[in-house]
């Protein structure tokens, strides 16, 4: 309020008009440069959601339509029974929200396990511990992935969707983030208070420090969950039976140079269909998210 | 008041107590509840990461190559020494040396993506946080533009695979702009393809990085901007002699993140490209990928290697950045 | 209830890191360095009688708190031992200690409510239940079915047959309930306390709730901690400490969160809860006020040793040494060099000229220990200091009215002293005067200069320096012989 008013007192003498005017400029330029930008991020979402509503035979003539049409539930229906094609809506679906959910479970528990196991005792390899599990956190996993799908085939374990699961027990990202959480926002007395009215250590992680955890729990399992249903690198390797395959392998399947023999109507709802439960989780929980960004950020 | 202090009652209780002292006496101790609540996490990480990770740089040194000169079944690979990385770093059939290919690839199209990012980041942190322009909004711009990091980057570059097909609206809206001759084929054609891999990660990884560096300015104490313009500084001086020092930390960190990421592209040039065969957008991990698909443990353990390596160096510049800015 | 035994408890902290080189500087401590560690409690003896309320008090990084978690359980003992009730707890978990603690920072979960908070210690052990208190429970579920079932009878005034059958159950239920409060009595009455059990929900609300209106906090019972205040958060606190009937209650500067108001409404509050729950009280402050006030007994610990034990009255009036002096009362003693003399007629204590004759008392103690003539150290707190004609002059620097009286600030010989006189309608202006305070014999305090003691009480064993192995060694020793 202050400002506004000081602003109008000013506008008399020539020179702060003109900083006015350059400062309405400025504002107007940031404007246009930030609405392009939104534009930019969601124009080929929005080109998605037009084709999925237009038909094979609208689709295969080509042309930019910018108003939907009619066909939505026609493709969806068809992508359910008729496609034929190496995208099966209902197993992948299926396959993909086993493993995210799964994995992210595993990786919010189980980091947050292992940070407070680090936070609340003392030990001699404390400091060791989170030292290596720091160490291990820049490196690529493509360093094991060979090993990896070399002992699966050995074993036998290829196409089965746990050994994608088990493994983020091991999370190192998470186990950061969790740590630091814990060191920001829990008191250890909390701890001592649980442990002198009567739990024994398992009950007070699990009643009072889990329970505490909440926001920092939420945050990574989106993180962990958008980024398991996302990943084609180790599922497309390790997944090749038709029932066990994840969306991001269908839809790498699906990609293709001749298109004519298609149903693009289905293709198109197959990409919306792989897409849309992220983005619904984001209209609801993007506040959050974001926060969740810059906390990660701040490492070290 | 001669006697002690401390009222000891009487010795018929000592003695009781002096028989309990006898007892070999167990110390309270926490110590094995830290062992048991990490245990899970390392024995997993031990079984599902470290052991494989042993095997892919044990394998580096072995022959899987089928057509290799020292012949040898699958199940008994022989020891090699160093030549799956020597040949790594000779010429294929093609006359090309994959390695040089592919990071060079991986490199071009990272640079390209990451530059104009890290720019118009910068910028939009600055324009966000701004107490000058007091901009409206920016929670919904934010939103909007974080919001393609989370999309499954195969399916977004599926999307884009079919919009810029022959007969996907892009393409017929380029060609009837007469931008692009007859019978030009997105990605086929290496500029454009790699034009377009670095522009979907342009778009997904923008929104993420400003928010990255909207953090970095918010940490900056704003008594020091204060100051800076009273002592005459105009908005650009600030913005060039404290607000981009301070900055540089940060900048360095996610632009570092950002290479370390950008090494192992996959799902974009894969989806987008690998049809269409096109060398120009063939990045690290995809040679990775067609040696492990060819059961050739060997070359594909001697990348990872070389990638982890190139990681590992650069990991380093990541913790003296850090390090550095605890200093300041 | 319980008794709890200290003997030579000793708390060493190993390091961490890495020993410290030689010379190198440790973090600026004056606790003692050995090879294992740091020792920030030393050979800790103490009885705590059944019901009694003892006080640690000391600066910070005294040992206080180390040693209230040393009995909570919290923190592992180096050496010694700890007896509650007589059993060994050296090794004990602090769930099976049957304790209680209040932490400072309260320490309520912050997920759960109030409720729930002081529910939970009830939830997950069993507790032993007083046949006292399953009576009053029985009686209170008797009370809501009497209130049931007038409602039913209003409600079904004209359907008797539906009442009759409503009411059948309710029937059931309450020879039930009859039929154990007679048989409580009876247990009481052969001399029986207590059962262990772990207590049925509608028990746990009733324990909660009885505490809770205790506490003065049956109001908020549904709320969070977040949306209580300070003093409201303290007592749920104490009430989830209180709600299993702890045979101690340990409190670590419960009061140290708390403005300066509501800290003395909670100080009152404590000596309450006191009177109406029979427990065994240890509590750790910095606060003199508090240790004066609530204690039975308080121990004063400075550096890891105790410095003196005893009542309040104890510790004012006959300081065991100068960090006790200083240590309780505020404003601070002051202290002057002085000569101790003895001659003839006894001991004599010459302050620059100002000769002052200590009390019959404090004479019969001082021979009785010995004691030579000598430089000394006289303290006189600022209550016992009066402005006269003779005594000691000093030139007054500031004067602060506090109401009924006024704390006079001079300086005298260089060093600076506070002298308390009541305002009683004579003001007089002090300020850049010389002023000359004097005081009696009854209310110096004689401190030799070499090691600090108490003359007074020179031949006393030093409450630090007490080992209980010495003494159970001589009394083994008498029991061979005989």
């Amino acid at each position: 309020m202050a400002d506004k008013s000081k602003l109008y007192e000013s506008v008399d003498s020539s020179e702060s008009r003109k900083a006015l005017i350059k400062l309405i400029v400025v504002k107007t330029l940031c404007y246009l440069f930030l609405i392009f930008l939104t534009f930019m991020s969601f124009f080929f979402f929005y080109l998605l959601f037009i084709n999925t509503t237009r038909s094979n035979n609208q689709l295969q003539d080509g042309g930019l339509v910018l108003i939907p049409s009619d066909s939505f539930f026609e493709n969806l229906h068809n992508l359910f029974t008729s496609f034929r094609g190496e995208f099966n809506a209902v197993i992948g679906l299926k396959n993909s929200l086993i493993v995210a959910l799964g994995s992210s479970l595993l990786t919010c528990y189980f980091s947050a396990l292992t940070a407070y196991g680090i936070w609340a005792y003392d030990f001699k390899l404390k400091k060791a511990a989170e030292i290596f599990i720091l160490a291990i956190m820049m490196i690529p996993s493509q360093l094991s992935s060979v090993g990896f799908y070399q002992i699966a085939i050995k074993y036998g374990f290829r196409n089965k969707l746990w050994l994608l699961i088990i493994p983020s027990i091991a999370a190192p990202a998470t186990f950061f983030y969790m740590i630091q959480y814990l060191r920001s926002t829990v008191s250890k007395e909390l701890i001592e208070a649980s442990r002198m009215d009567g739990s024994n250590e398992f009950m007070t992680f699990n009643r009072i420090v889990l329970p505490i955890m909440k926001p920092a729990l939420a945050v990574q399992f989106i993180f962990s969950f958008v980024g398991s249903w996302n990943n084609l690198y180790m599922p497309s390797l390790l997944l090749s039976n038709k029932d066990k395959k994840t969306l991001p392998i269908m839809i790498n399947a699906l990609s293709s140079t001749s298109w004519g023999s298609k149903d693009l109507g289905c293709i198109y709802m197959a990409i919306f269909l792989s897409i849309i439960p992220v983005v619904i989780v984001y209209i609801f929980l993007s506040r959050f998210i974001i926060k969740g960004v810059t906390a990660g950020s701040v490492k070290g | 008041m001669q006697s002690t202090q401390i009222n000891i009652e009487n010795s018929s209780n000592i003695e009781g107590l002096n028989e309990v002292e006898n007892k070999p006496k167990k110390k309270l101790s926490y110590t094995k509840w830290g062992y048991i609540f990490i245990a899970s996490f390392f024995v997993i990480y031990l079984i599902f990461t470290l052991v494989p990770q042993l095997l892919t740089i044990y394998d580096s040194f072995f022959d899987y190559d089928p057509f290799s000169g020292i012949l040898v079944t699958d199940a008994h690979p022989e020891f090699c020494g160093f030549l799956n990385y020597q040949r790594l770093f000779q010429e294929n059939a093609l006359g090309v040396i994959e390695i040089y290919q592919t990071i060079g690839n991986t490199l071009i199209m990272w640079i390209i993506g990451a530059i104009p990012q890290m720019v118009i980041a910068l910028i939009l942190a600055l324009i966000f946080t701004s107490t000058r322009l007091k901009l409206k909004g920016t929670g919904f711009f934010k939103t909007a533009f974080y919001m393609p990091n989370l999309i499954m980057a195969s399916a977004f570059s599926a999307l884009f695979l079919m919009l810029f097909s022959q007969i996907g609206p892009i393409y017929t809206l380029f060609k009837d702009m007469g931008w692009i001759p007859e019978h030009f084929d997105f990605v086929v054609n290496k500029t454009s393809a790699r034009l377009m891999v670095a522009f979907l990660n342009f778009i997904m990884w923008f929104g993420n990085t400003t928010i990255l560096l909207m953090a970095g300015i918010q940490s900056i104490d704003e008594s020091i901007f204060e100051s800076a313009r009273i002592d005459g500084a105009s908005t650009r001086r600030v913005l060039f002699d404290m607000t981009l020092p301070l900055l540089k930390p940060i900048v360095v960190y996610v632009l570092i993140t950002s290479m370390i990421g950008g090494l192992q592209m996959f799902d974009v040039p894969q989806v987008l490209t690998n049809k269409a065969k096109n060398s120009g957008t063939r990045t690290i991990i995809m040679l990775l990928n067609d040696y492990l698909n060819m059961k050739n443990y060997g070359r594909a353990g001697a990348i990872s290697v070389i990638l982890f390596i190139i990681t590992a160096v650069l990991s380093i510049f990541v913790f003296k950045t850090i390090n550095k800015k605890e200093d300041r | 209830m319980a008794d709890v035994k200290i003997r030579n408890l000793v708390k060493i902290y190993p390091y961490i890191d890495k020993k410290p080189k030689k010379g190198e500087k440790v973090k600026k401590t004056n606790l003692q360095i050995t090879d294992k560690g740091v020792v920030a409690v030393q050979k800790f003896n103490l009885d705590i009688k059944h019901g009694e309320f003892v006080v640690l008090v000391g600066p910070s990084g005294c040992g206080k708190s180390t040693t209230l978690r040393m009995i909570a359980g919290l923190e592992d003992i180096s050496e010694g031992d700890l007896y509650i009730d007589g059993k060994l707890m050296n090794a004990v978990e602090p769930k099976d200690r049957d304790i209680a603690m209040v932490f400072q920072s309260y320490a309520l979960y912050p997920h759960m409510t109030v409720f729930q908070n002081m529910a939970y210690p009830l939830r997950i052990l069993p507790q032993h239940i007083t046949y006292k208190f399953e009576i009053r429970y029985l009686n209170n579920k008797l009370e809501k079915i009497a209130h049931i079932e007038e409602e039913l009878k209003e409600k079904y005034s004209n359907k008797p047959e539906k009442l009759q059958k409503k009411l059948e159950k309710y029937e059931l239920v309450k020879k039930e309930a009859e039929a154990r409060i007679t048989e409580c009595n009876g247990l009481i009455d052969k001399g029986e306390e207590s059962y262990f059990k772990k207590m049925s929900k509608d028990m746990i609300d009733f324990k909660v709730r009885e505490i809770a209106e205790m506490l003065n906090i049956s109001e908020y019972l549904d709320r969070k901690p977040k949306n209580l205040s300070g003093g409201q958060r303290q007592r749920v606190a104490i009430g989830r400490a209180i709600v299993r009937n702890p045979k101690v209650l340990l409190m670590d500067e419960p009061l140290s969160n708390l403005d300066a108001k509501l800290r003395n409404q909670m100080r009152a509050e404590i000596i309450k809860i006191r009177q109406r729950i029979q427990t065994t009280f240890i509590y750790v402050t910095h606060d003199q006020i508090e240790a004066m006030t609530l204690g039975d007994r308080i121990v004063v610990m400075k550096d890891g040793y105790i410095q003196q034990v005893g009542t309040p009255q104890e510790v004012f009036d006959h300081p065991r040494n100068l960090f006790v002096s200083g240590f309780i009362g505020i404003p601070q003693m002051n202290y002057f060099d002085a000569k101790l003399l003895k001659k003839e007629d006894g001991y004599y204590v010459d302050i620059n000229g100002y000769v002052v004759k200590p009390s019959k008392e404090k004479q019969e103690r001082l021979k009785k220990s010995k004691v030579e003539e000598q430089d000394i150290l006289v303290g006189v707190r600022p209550d016992h200091m009066s402005i006269t004609d003779k005594g000691i002059t000093g030139r007054v620097n500031v004067t602060e009215l506090m109401g009924t009286t006024s704390h006079i600030h001079a300086t005298v010989n260089n060093k600076d002293i506070i002298a308390i006189v009541p305002n009683d309608g004579v003001h007089v202006d002090y300020i850049n005067k010389d002023v000359t305070f004097g005081f009696n014999g009854n209310v110096i305090h004689m401190f030799s200069k070499e090691n600090e003691r108490n003359l007074e009480f020179l031949s006393e064993v030093l409450a630090s320096e007490f080992r209980f192995d010495d003494d159970l060694a001589k009394k083994q020793a008498e029991h061979e012989k005989k």
